[in-house]
């Protein structure tokens, strides 16, 4: 048999078992490509303050705060949506504390944990949800940020905002383009039970698909390339 | 359908390689070591020993009083400060001051870190980023150097703030990365990880190493592959259902005969239907003519078949109304189970031997070559036909040898250039008839190189350097080109128009019809050339005009040299200007061999005089 009518043979009956791979490893790298990585990862949701500490908010000195808590290892002097605070970490105790009086901020309410998130989301839409999540983190977060807040804004791409409910602080944001990229990314994977090493499946998969695509670039060279007849 | 095949054709042509890329590399990150690409293989965990800042006091001085101190020492526009956050290093205790933060940690930032006790700015020296480094490593190899990098950096391409580097003499030339203003870890970086980095490089196509996967190349790609990919499934089902996966021990046995184009029974076969006709007739050594290997893109595996047989849209596509009504199919797209009896198109096409008898320049760039055949019957075959050589791996020179002292001028500015090519294989079409003689007669051109450092034809040029004696394998004749199948009546004209070595099939035609049917129709001949010297067989063209009172030969020159009388232009021209003479628009048939350019321009001169595409026939193997 010509060379030529082997290879697509072989071509034909490889790709009548890879061929659905194939697509998806299409499908979900245009996705993954066309997509900016910037706008999958939500920096556009979040606004960039650089906000400034004002001297005169502070009041209450690291002397006063030693005094409360000698044990303390972690001092941060920062603002907090527009509030100057302390977060102290004594132990294994998180701490907000104002600036100004040295009061305890935490825990904080769910008004409170809106206004955090409001302070930092760009977006105008209204906010659709508040969850306080203690256990089981949903998706996408790491169960080290527990407890915190979960905003929901009922925008288009449904973005979610984490803020910490015990240093206030932002921990993540994310919205459905990251969800579907995360979906496809592990799609492209081959990912089917959350294991990304040792998969075996993806490893006879693209071995397989390397001789198929080698016996396609040989059927592009013979049908394009080698010409039947000089004139 | 033809469509997605010629997508997924020129599709895999444009991305082919990159997919194999694509592929090779996404092996890779499946079968690296996941515990190596992190680069951190010789990392320490570092403890956090938590120590209370009691232990420092009373010296500490106060938050407070380092954002006074910052206001006081920073001019007429104070520095602005977002947070200021207790660290020690080097168990000493500092203050970092935010001045500007990224959303993350690779974005532009500005810090400054000042001594606690002292709220003086504290710089991370050369000593400082080392004392970080080491207390993170734990590997064999010996500190070699330090050195403060500005971004862009080769091992992290998206950074953009000034890191410490660290490199240590081990294996694996192990890097480590601390941030110059605050004297964080950053992370390490080893050999393995830059081969993954490698790899990640070429996967994401991210040739200007920006650390991303959106540049518009890789876009490009994404989408021309999404369109190879689409449409590959799409011929795939399309396969499945038309029947085309068969499995050899679930097919049976179909008997077929096999007849050439007299009628006349060649062979008997059993064949299994799990492959499709073409295959199984070339498996028993019917050889049925093919560039692209069954995929029913390139229709030149034609066969007659029961006319009622269903055609599918390859056929549609590459076969005429007139060939489809006639029986005409392609033998890769059915298969035994379909059919009772094949008939040849291009019968006898089975390899045989043939051995060059004569070889000589009618012009300075086309040979006449004669072959024997090795066998004593006689080779039938339609006037136009062409014949397959199986050209083996050679060495070939640009000039020949040797050359006749009139042409020897005309080959002085070629470049000598010697060259090797792979075994390869090259169709011609023969220039004579049948029953001419028992020769085996063509016209080849030596194509020369299209610039001085490119190799010219490998086929035309090997070829036209055998020496007499020498013998070549070939396969064929198969029918591709030749006079209507049609009941011929002497009503019709036929026009033949050819350039250069097109001229062979309209030669094979000519005599044909005149000398061995002797015809009676009315018959033209447009013969292009350049020069005279090109106006090969002009002799023998001039004395069948003479000789038949119903053939005329029209011979055309476009650089004309001074003493020549006869048309001048290209032929396409001298048609249009003498076209109404040629007779009925209705009766005229129009046979065209040469140059593509020629032929297309021909084409569509014809067309616009409203010649119809089923009366134009062109010996075009350009697909």
């Amino acid at each position: 048999m010509k060379l030529v009518n082997k290879i697509r043979q072989y071509h034909k009956w490889m790709m009548l078992f890879l061929g659905t791979q194939f697509v998806i490893w299409s499908v979900t790298g245009t996705y993954m490509v066309v997509i900016d990585l910037n706008y999958i990862h939500g920096n556009n949701l979040i606004k960039e303050h650089q906000p400034n500490i004002d001297s005169e908010d502070v009041k209450f000195t690291l002397t006063d705060i030693l005094a409360l808590y000698p044990g303390a290892t972690d001092i941060e002097l920062a603002t907090l949506a527009g509030q100057t605070v302390y977060h102290v970490i004594n132990g294994k105790q998180q701490l907000l504390l104002s600036a100004l009086t040295g009061e305890r901020l935490a825990p904080f309410g769910e008004k409170r944990a809106t206004e955090i998130s409001n302070y930092y989301y760009s977006g105008t839409s209204a906010v659709k949800e508040i969850n306080l999540i203690t256990q089981n983190p949903p998706y996408g977060l790491n169960k080290k940020f527990l407890p915190a807040y979960r905003i929901d804004y009922d925008a288009f791409s449904s973005p979610s905002i984490y803020i910490s409910a015990e240093s206030g602080k932002l921990v993540r944001y994310r919205h459905n383009f990251w969800r579907i990229f995360d979906w496809m990314f592990r799609f492209h994977l081959a990912d089917y039970n959350n294991r990304e090493h040792d998969n075996w499946l993806l490893f006879w998969l693209t071995l397989f698909s390397i001789g198929a695509c080698l016996l396609g670039l040989g059927l592009s060279y013979f049908t394009v390339l080698r010409k039947a007849k000089e004139a | 359908m033809q469509l997605i095949k010629l997508i997924h054709k020129w599709a895999s042509v444009l991305v082919g390689i990159q997919l194999l890329i694509w592929l090779l590399s996404g092996f890779y990150f499946n079968i690296m070591d996941v515990n190596k690409i992190h680069g951190d293989q010789y990392q320490n965990k570092i403890p956090s020993v938590a120590r209370s800042l009691a232990a420092y006091q009373p010296k500490l001085k106060d938050p407070q009083a380092i954002l006074e101190n910052i206001r006081a020492n920073s001019g007429s526009v104070p520095l602005p400060t977002q947070s200021i956050k207790f660290i020690s290093l080097q168990e000493k205790p500092y203050y970092l001051l935010t001045h500007h933060k990224g959303l993350r940690r690779h974005f532009v930032s500005d810090y400054t870190l000042v001594d606690a006790y002292t709220g003086q700015p504290k710089m991370i020296d050369a000593e400082l980023a080392t004392y970080i480094a080491n207390r993170s490593y734990n590997g064999p190899g010996e500190l070699l150097s330090a050195t403060k990098l500005t971004p862009p950096i080769d091992d992290m391409v998206r950074e953009k703030n000034q890191v410490w580097q660290i490199n240590f003499g081990d294996n694996v030339n192990t890097s480590v990365y601390v941030d110059a203003r605050t004297g964080e870890l950053i992370s390490h970086s080893d050999d393995d990880k830059r081969l993954a980095d490698f790899f990640f490089m070429l996967h994401f196509m991210d040739y200007n190493g920006v650390g991303g996967f959106n540049s518009w190349h890789i876009i490009l790609f994404a989408f021309i592959t999404l369109w190879l990919c689409l449409s590959g499934f799409i011929w795939t089902i399309q396969l499945a259902f038309g029947g085309n996966y068969r499995i050899r021990f679930l097919a049976k046995k179909y008997p077929v005969s096999v007849k050439n184009p007299l009628n006349q029974s060649l062979a008997k076969l059993n064949i299994s239907s799990h492959k499709n006709l073409m295959e199984s007739l070339n498996a028993h050594d019917i050889l049925i003519p093919s560039t692209c290997g069954g995929g029913g893109t390139c229709g030149q595996c034609k066969v007659k078949l029961n006319p009622t047989l269903s055609c599918n849209s390859a056929e549609r596509a590459l076969l005429t109304q007139d060939e489809i009504d006639a029986g005409h199919r392609l033998a890769c797209q059915h298969n035994s189970s379909e059919v009772k009896e094949v008939e040849l198109l291009a019968h006898n096409a089975k390899k045989q031997k043939l051995i060059l008898t004569h070889s000589k320049f009618l012009s300075p760039y086309i040979k006449e070559l004669r072959f024997k055949r090795n066998s004593e019957k006689p080779l039938n075959f339609k006037a136009g036909a062409y014949i397959q050589f199986n050209i083996p791996a050679a060495k070939g020179s640009a000039v020949p040898p040797t050359l006749p002292s009139e042409f020897q001028p005309l080959w002085e500015p070629i470049v000598k250039l010697n060259y090797k090519h792979p075994a390869i294989s090259r169709c011609y079409s023969l220039a004579n008839y049948d029953t001419q003689t028992n020769e085996l007669v063509f016209l080849i051109k030596m194509q020369p190189a299209p610039k001085a450092d490119l190799s010219p034809g490998f086929g035309s040029n090997y070829i036209c350097n055998m020496q007499p004696g020498e013998s070549i394998e070939a396969i064929g004749p198969f029918e591709k080109f030749h006079v209507k199948d049609s009941q011929h009546d002497v009503t019709k004209t036929m026009v033949m128009i050819g350039a250069g070595s097109g001229m062979a099939p309209l030669k094979s035609i000519i005599l044909e019809q005149l000398e061995k049917l002797k015809c009676q129709q009315n018959m033209h001949f447009y013969f292009g050339a350049r020069h005279k010297i090109d106006l090969i067989h002009r002799e023998l063209f001039e004395k069948l005009s003479s000789e038949h009172q119903n053939f005329y030969f029209t011979p055309v020159l476009s650089k004309p040299e001074s003493d020549w009388h006869g048309e001048t232009g290209y032929v396409q021209q001298i048609i249009e200007h003498s076209f109404l003479t040629l007779g009925n628009l209705n009766q005229l048939e129009f046979y065209l061999c040469g140059p593509r350019k020629m032929m297309l321009d021909t084409i569509v001169m014809l067309k616009n005089q409203g010649v119809k595409d089923s009366e134009i026939l062109c010996d075009d193997f350009s697909n």
